[in-house]
């Protein structure tokens, strides 16, 4: 799904930067947002095809927040419309502080299609994310 | 505390044992008048009235058997000691009518039988409470005397015993009074001189019983107490401590209900810690303030308030006694001369509770306050851990975000995403992401060792196969040892031994383990590993072909950040703590490890995990 629209939110720029280089040289669309109001507010925005998401960034949880908004199951909430936008979620310290998150094990507490661990394997990525984009067109 | 019911005195308790020795004694006594009335008349040929004499002796053996069964009847059933005693009672003054009427058959005033009585007095002293003693020597002498005044008027017939006395004397006043005056005041100072006696036998016996019962009481204490502390020193969870405390004072008290305060030092209040028996209502009656509730509690000293509504040291009297409480006591908490709190009983009825009572629940409070002193402490310790495990988690993040950034960024630039670059760039930027990655693994291994010992008390323990952990490594070691040409050769039993452990700790050590062995065997070597079973216990055997451990690093490969020189020399990177927490994980599960190494020819590291941590089928 070449010229697909992403949305990166994560606080640290240099990320932003590693991910927007190599995503855009595939020949997606990248927007950034470097905190989760704001990735929020651009969600509307641009009405991206998928998001990767941060978990820490001001707070340990707030990727967290990010998606249970806009996963929230209410048909009136303000972002019902993006429902079902995919989401990549980065962690920081998974395994390693024995926060070993997968999609089987965690998705009914954490409304997010899949998980990825820093440091960012650039071939994974770009497969996940090929991944995600496909089930959703 | 049960109270034992020592009403029984050891003399009253005997009544019942004497009554049936009267009994026996009577069929003896009996015995005895038939023959003394034989021989007076064979050998001293002295004239008796014996028809009158078989007569009470026949009125005798009746009312001693039916004295016999009577008491058999009584001593089935449960009687009272008042019935045996009223029985006692009637006995003796039956055997005096009967002795009466002897003494009347047998001389009257000038029986011989008349000293006959005293027997019946001792046996009265024996059997009976002293307010009877007098009433029973009075009937005596009015006994006597009645026959003695019958005999004088000539009322009654008077039996002279020829050849016993050559003069009869009943009908001489002086005589008669003489005896009767000599009769009663012999039997009054016996029968007082018995009785002080026996008061102070009595006494005694009441004295020793008491000090029976406290040393019974004091031995009930000593064990509710033992008991009790038992119980409580059983957990190290503060508020299942103070639970049971609260719980089991109340029952060992028979109180209404308990509460115990902990001091807040930095706050200057008590603040709740647990309560048994108490409503929620009342709980929640207010702040309870140091200075004006059972203050001398917090000054080390128990406060008994036998009546809350009519004591200024109670500060809640109204909700007290909505709640039902009547009266209270509080005694302090103290360890270490330090009052970290208070216990209170509460009770349904007024109550002046006793020194005794007083010390019984202070020794609770002190015998429990090291059980709290050790929880309090062990909470803390918890909250240390617990704020040491977030620290290590924040470090964790603020210190792999710029190297995972950095690393990022390395590769974008290697992977040209931003042109091509000249090689002396290109490797030195190599080199720069090959530094990071150690930097990550560098990471990784504190996170391990910093994760702590104590979290697993709270980590999910899950039964896992050794070899499946083990195959799992092999399969992400795959990559390096085929890169290095380096033959891996697993050797496990048919089934795999099982150990409970906390999830990832098998991976976690194959990892370090292998790892190390692939990465400091040269090219085209071999590595071993085996799973053994070996009396019950697990043996996992690890050696390799690889540059060896020179024995004087040996005896340091298993502490912090050691690397032996050759390591250093042959490979850059690489933190010096695999092996530590190799060891940590073997010393989780009370296992063993040793190295053993030759330069140049290979390392073994053998670890034995102990039978009680293995499940082995």
């Amino acid at each position: 799904m070449e010229g697909a629209k992403i949305l990166v939110i994560d606080d640290d720029p240099d990320i932003v930067e590693v991910l927007k280089i190599t995503l855009e040289a595939n020949s997606y669309q990248v927007s950034a947002a470097n905190s989760g109001s704001e990735g929020l507010a651009k969600v509307k925005e641009i009405k991206p095809d998928l998001i990767i998401l941060d978990v820490m960034m001001d707070s340990i949880t707030e990727g967290f927040h990010v998606s249970y908004q806009l996963r929230n199951p209410d048909p009136r909430s303000e972002y019902a419309e993006y429902a079902k936008v995919p989401i990549l979620m980065l962690t920081g310290v998974g395994e390693k502080m024995r926060m070993k998150f997968s999609p089987e094990t965690d998705a009914e507490y954490l409304p997010v299609n899949d998980f990825m661990e820093k440091p960012i394997q650039t071939p994974m990525l770009l497969e996940k994310v090929r991944k995600l984009l496909k089930g959703r067109s | 505390m049960g109270q034992n019911n020592f009403s029984l005195l050891p003399v009253e308790e005997e009544l019942r044992e004497r009554i049936s020795w009267l009994i026996r004694l009577r069929w003896i006594a009996l015995a005895g008048i038939l023959v003394s009335v034989w021989a007076t008349r064979h050998f001293l040929h002295t004239p008796l009235p014996e028809k009158e004499i078989y007569l009470v002796c026949l009125s005798i053996f009746f009312y001693n058997a039916l004295f016999f069964f009577y008491l058999r009847r009584i001593e089935k059933g449960d009687s009272s000691h008042s019935v045996f005693s009223r029985f006692a009672t009637i006995q003796i003054l039956t055997d005096w009518v009967a002795l009466t009427f002897l003494i009347h058959y047998t001389g009257g005033i000038e029986s011989p039988v008349i000293f006959y009585f005293f027997f019946h007095v001792l046996i009265s002293f024996i059997l009976l409470p002293p307010t009877i003693f007098y009433i029973q020597a009075s009937m005596a002498v009015f006994l006597l005397g009645a026959a003695a005044i019958l005999e004088y008027h000539e009322i009654i017939r008077h039996i002279t015993l020829k050849g016993f006395i050559s003069h009869s004397s009943y009908q001489n006043p002086l005589y008669v009074s003489g005896v009767l005056f000599f009769f009663a005041t012999a039997l009054y100072v016996s029968t007082y001189l018995s009785t002080s006696i026996m008061r102070r036998l009595r006494d005694r016996d009441r004295r020793l019983i008491t000090l029976q019962k406290d040393l019974r009481n004091a031995y009930q204490r000593m064990q509710t107490l033992y008991a009790l502390s038992r119980n409580i020193s059983g957990t190290l969870d503060l508020k299942e401590v103070l639970g049971r405390l609260a719980q089991n004072a109340t029952e060992v008290m028979n109180a209404k209900g308990c509460s115990v305060r902990l001091w807040d030092k930095t706050h200057s209040r008590l603040e709740l810690g647990a309560t048994y028996g108490l409503s929620k209502e009342y709980l929640q009656k207010g702040p309870v303030d140091a200075d004006r509730s059972l203050t001398e509690a917090l000054k080390g000293k128990p406060v008994s308030v036998p009546d809350v509504t009519k004591d200024t040291r109670v500060q809640y009297p109204e909700e007290a006694k909505r709640e039902g409480i009547a009266s209270m006591l509080g005694v302090p908490l103290v360890f270490k001369e330090e009052i970290i709190g208070t216990l209170r009983i509460h009770m349904a009825m007024p109550h002046e509770f006793s020194d005794e009572e007083k010390g019984f629940v202070s020794a609770i409070a002190s015998t429990v306050s090291i059980a709290i002193a050790n929880a309090m402490a062990y909470k803390k310790l918890l909250e240390f851990d617990e704020a040491r495990s977030r620290f290590m988690m924040m470090v964790a993040h603020e210190m792999r975000s710029p190297v995972t950034a950095i690393q990022g960024i390395l590769r974008t630039l290697l992977d040209g995403y931003l042109g091509e670059l000249p090689p002396k760039q290109r490797e030195l930027l190599a080199r720069a992401e090959l530094r990071t990655h150690s930097f990550l693994a560098l990471i990784n291994d504190l996170l391990d060792l910093g994760a702590g010992e104590t979290e697993e008390v709270k980590v999910k323990v899950t039964p896992t196969s050794i070899e499946e952990a083990l195959r799992k490594v092999l399969g992400l070691l795959e990559v390096k040892s085929k890169e290095k040409d380096i033959e891996i050769e697993v050797k496990a039993p048919e089934i795999s031994p099982v150990i409970k452990e906390i999830e990832g700790d098998m991976e976690k050590l194959f990892t370090n383990l292998i790892g190390n062995a692939v990465k400091y065997t040269p090219p085209h070597g071999k590595v071993w590993v085996r799973i053994g079973i070996e009396e019950k216990s697990v043996k996992i055997i690890v050696s390799d072909t690889g540059i060896g451990i020179s024995p004087e690093d040996l005896p340091h490969v298993l502490e912090e950040f050691y690397r032996a020189k050759n390591a250093r020399t042959l490979i850059r990177e690489g933190t010096g703590l695999g092996l530590t927490i190799v060891k940590r994980i073997v010393d989780r599960y009370h296992g063993n490890i040793s190295v053993d190494s030759k330069p140049n020819e290979g390392t073994t590291v053998t670890i034995i995990f102990p039978g009680n941590k293995v499940k082995i089928k």
